[in-house]
């Protein structure tokens, strides 16, 4: 990737970022992360539940991309654009299993 | 099969690419696979917009939020028409079939109609439309001429329009939330990040491309992809957590749940035992 390109995205999630109006800390929080090419993510990137403890400095878009390409059957058959898709139906079990998650880091 | 036809709108204005016999076979298929591909959704987008209309009516929300509800549909198509002439100046054309039968837009019968119009904010604003501002942003900055720096300058304009519609949806309606329905609405988050992650891995079958396919749109996949993520962890997540939603924690569960697909898809790779 050219650094014209890294450029651009550091544009455009800029202006994403921008646009959520997250607050100061937190805007400063994403913009050193996509300085660093996310190599810190801010956000559980569900490795301690997938891999060992020595790819903790993996890119998470490296480790999402290797879950999603052995975990799917299929896609929703849409193209990814920028148009939005129609917002998912909620799963019912998803209410319980949500909350039994939470008490359990609760606790 | 149904045809979306905006040859004419296309032949109307047309478009200045430059000189595009510089680019190879590859870069210009994928220019005019993925123009063509967003003149059909920014289309059917529409009737996104449409849904969360219907669910702002049945809100009883204030007629500022119908406005710009509305305006967006009329945006989405107004995409399309540009699309079309992207790839009408390419050497396509402005013709393809769309998708039969059109994707079900949920009216989320299941929630209380102030927590269906969150379902929507959420999943279109917070989500789809802040991951394309990062997009279209950073393409816009690559756009090969003028002509194509302003077709995606007007379409970020209205982008970042329908992100700040979400964003501003969950301003003012979450804080007077009861416990139990920002839980509910946490817990609708982990079918909106599988939903995004499954929309978006199509990224990850397109090849790289070069600065120049970029420059007329062709798509980067790992790049976009990249985007997506970085846009979603960085912006989406601790957007939703400041304002009262236990995103990071939907976040793990869809993950872990597409952790453990992957263990039954491939058990060789034995992921957790890695």
């Amino acid at each position: 990737m050219t650094m014209i390109r890294n450029e651009a995205r550091r544009k455009g999630l800029r202006m994403a970022a921008h646009v959520a109006a997250i607050s100061g800390a937190l805007a400063a929080a994403a913009a050193a992360s996509q300085a660093a090419e996310t190599k810190t993510p801010s956000v559980q990137d569900g490795s301690n539940m997938t891999a060992g403890a020595n790819d903790g400095a993996m890119d998470p878009a490296d480790r999402l991309s290797g879950l999603v390409r052995v975990s799917r059957g299929g896609d929703c058959g849409c193209a990814p654009c920028w148009g939005p898709p129609a917002p998912p139906a909620m799963r019912d079990d998803l209410f319980d299993a949500f909350d039994a998650a939470a008490e359990e880091v609760a606790s | 099969m149904i045809f979306l036809d905006l040859r004419d709108e296309a032949k109307r204005a047309p478009l200045d690419v430059g000189d595009t016999s510089d680019l190879t076979i590859d870069e210009r298929s994928a220019a005019l696979v993925n123009w063509r591909d967003r003149m059909v959704s920014e289309h059917v987008s529409s009737r996104v917009f449409a849904g969360l209309f219907d669910k702002l009516v049945r809100a009883g929300m204030p007629s500022r939020y119908l406005d710009l509800a509305r305006s967006a549909m009329d945006e989405e198509r107004a995409h399309a028409a540009l699309c079309a002439r992207a790839l009408t100046a390419l050497g396509g054309e402005a013709k393809a079939p769309l998708p039969d039968p059109l994707p079900r837009v949920m009216q989320h019968e299941d929630a209380d109609p102030i927590e269906a119009v969150l379902r929507d904010a959420i999943s279109i604003g917070a989500c789809s439309e802040t991951v394309a501002v990062a997009l279209v942003g950073a393409e816009r900055e690559q756009a090969a001429t003028s002509d194509l720096h302003d077709l995606l300058d007007r379409i970020l304009a209205d982008e970042v329009g329908h992100a700040r519609l979400g964003w501003k949806l969950l301003d003012d309606l979450v804080p007077s939330l009861s416990t139990r329905t920002k839980r509910r609405l946490s817990a609708y988050l982990v079918a909106v990040f599988e939903h995004q992650i499954a929309f978006h891995s199509p990224f990850l079958d397109m090849p790289a491309t070069t600065d120049r396919g970029v420059s007329v749109g062709a798509p980067d996949g790992p790049s976009n992809f990249r985007t997506f993520v970085s846009t979603m962890t960085t912006i989406t997540i601790p957007g939703l957590e400041e304002r009262g939603l236990l995103a990071r924690k939907a976040w793990d569960m869809a993950l872990a749940g597409l952790g453990a697909r992957a263990l039954t898809a491939a058990p060789a790779l034995s992921l957790a035992a890695a």
